[in-house]
């Protein structure tokens, strides 16, 4: 189920380890049936442009939409990279709170916030200067950020507190507390009908609030580990990535009823609506991957960008270009998304590679004790390696 | 096997393994060595692996894949037992314990 290993790819995740951004150059990957994407035809599903390292596990990504610059949120360095989108150079390094987690920006003011998950705060950056302007105390654990525009606010979901957070844009404080459930992270808004969507990968639920009184219109049961969710502007219909199942759900969220549960390759812990409003980017934790999606859930191509892919968002100024935050490399993935429409036939599902090879000859460390061990030394039995990280 | 975490990683992996109760032999391949040879791409990945050493699944990451994959590791003349209820706490069923662990602040119990 895994992507097809890209070569350089591998050779700039090797270079992200460190604590200090590494510049690189761009490197341009086409995409098409030899990445596994049968388009049926000569044309090209997808084109990667370039992954460029920007920091320990990035979790947030996002577009100025005044200037193109690119801000990620990196929540190991506890720091956000700015990243310029024409040569794909690192500009600036700007320390936030601890482990910021998302990220979103409001192109009124020129203002960045970051999701401070370690410190209970949302950091507040003047894009103009790549200054921290101000903090906001909000609740316990904040893992997701939403910027209504229209009531020009924004909303943070806060795991532990089990709250999400209405913060005002324009004087940046915080102005209502709605109860959510455990888990309270990732939120979207349906801007037409004044409703506010916080999903709790904890109790996975998504609670429903009335955007103008913020009562709670709902809480409807999710599969496990919801992460990620985004609203189709045309129909209200709200997709939300069930991370631990492997699916998106399809929410009609004007009914408050479910219409689908669309399976996904691995993990899905980002999804982005299309600006075309056609289709959905979701990123595949498990799979080093973002599928692009029909809104029917049907995959029209799977994209290979680094490992452990998480935060996706489009380029408001470049419309098919997306943005991935890779956690397990750290670095982001840009990539063009090619397809004006579902392609002609769809993605082909192949065997891994490494299926029907022998496990390598190596030594590792035991958490505990330290003592390394010898993947040989369970020869003879039948085993399940369970590869994890932490974030 | 823990991987990635970039910085701290065996007290990452220790808070973590604790919160979710991991007990046994967790290895940890710091440098991302060994994912690198089997070409793992992200997390979470379950490898099986037979009796020769040979790699039959690489994926499996939901609860029925893992299940399907493990029973067709074992065999049809090993099926599997049910989930094991005594084994302790469900994470969605008891929450509470998740903010216990956590604390109060957000941090986990090896930063204080």
């Amino acid at each position: 189920m895994s992507g097809r290993p890209d070569e350089s790819q591998h050779d700039l995740a090797a270079q992200t380890r460190g604590d200090a951004p590494v510049v690189v150059e761009p490197v341009v990957v086409e995409g098409g049936p030899s990445c596994r994407v049968d388009t049926g035809g000569e044309g090209r599903a997808y084109r990667v442009l370039g992954e460029v390292p920007v920091g320990l596990d990035p979790e947030g990504v996002v577009v100025d939409p005044r200037t193109g610059l690119i801000y990620v949120a990196c929540s190991r360095s506890n720091a956000v990279t700015v990243v310029e989108p024409d040569d794909l150079q690192v500009v600036a390094t700007i320390p936030v709170g601890g482990e910021p987690i998302d990220i979103a920006v409001d192109d009124r003011t020129g203002k960045v916030f970051t999701a401070d998950a370690r410190s209970d705060q949302v950091s507040v950056i003047d894009a103009d200067t790549h200054t921290i302007s101000g903090t906001i105390p909000v609740g316990n654990y904040p893992a997701g950020l939403c910027i209504d525009v229209a009531r020009r606010r924004l909303y943070s979901g806060d795991a532990i507190g089990s709250t999400m957070s209405v913060i005002d844009l324009d004087t940046c404080e915080r102005i209502g507390v709605v109860e959510a459930e455990l888990g309270a992270g990732a939120i979207a808004s349906d801007l037409e009908v004044g409703r506010v969507y916080c999903v709790n990968f904890v109790a996975s639920t998504v609670t429903v609030v009335d955007a103008e009184t913020l009562d709670i219109l709902g809480t409807l049961p999710l599969l496990a580990g919801p992460c990620a969710v985004g609203v189709q502007r045309t129909t209200g219909h709200v997709f939300i990535a069930d991370s631990l199942a492997s699916t998106v759900t399809r929410i009609d969220g004007r009914q408050l009823e479910k219409v689908a549960e669309m399976p996904v390759p691995n993990a899905p812990v980002g999804l982005a609506v299309g600006g075309r409003d056609d289709r959905l980017y979701v990123a595949n934790r498990g799979d080093g991957s973002v599928s692009v999606m029909g809104l029917d859930g049907v995959e029209w191509s799977r994209i290979p960008v680094g490992t452990a892919p998480g935060g996706v968002c489009e380029d408001p100024l470049h419309p098919g270009r997306i943005l991935v935050a890779n956690a397990g490399s750290g670095t982001i993935t840009v990539a063009e998304d090619l397809l004006e429409g579902p392609p002609a036939t769809r993605v082909i599902e192949t065997t891994h590679p490494m299926v029907g090879s022998k496990m390598p000859a190596l030594r590792l460390p035991d958490l505990w004790t330290k003592e390394l061990h010898d993947l040989g030394e369970w020869a003879g039995k039948k085993y399940v390696i369970n590869v994890f990280a932490s974030w | 096997m823990n991987v990635w975490e970039g910085v701290n990683a065996y007290k990452e992996a220790r808070t973590f393994c604790e919160l979710w109760g991991v007990n046994g032999v967790v290895l940890v391949d710091e440098e991302g060595e060994l994912v690198e040879q089997l070409g793992v791409r992200g997390v979470p990945t379950n490898i099986l692996v037979d009796e020769d050493g040979t790699i039959t699944c690489v994926g499996a990451s939901t609860p029925r894949e893992l299940e399907e994959a493990v029973q067709g590791l074992l065999g049809p003349d090993c099926p599997l037992e049910p989930p094991a209820a005594a084994a302790g706490w469900h994470w969605q069923t008891e929450p509470e314990r998740i903010e216990e662990q956590i604390g109060s602040r957000g941090a986990r119990p090896t930063d204080i």
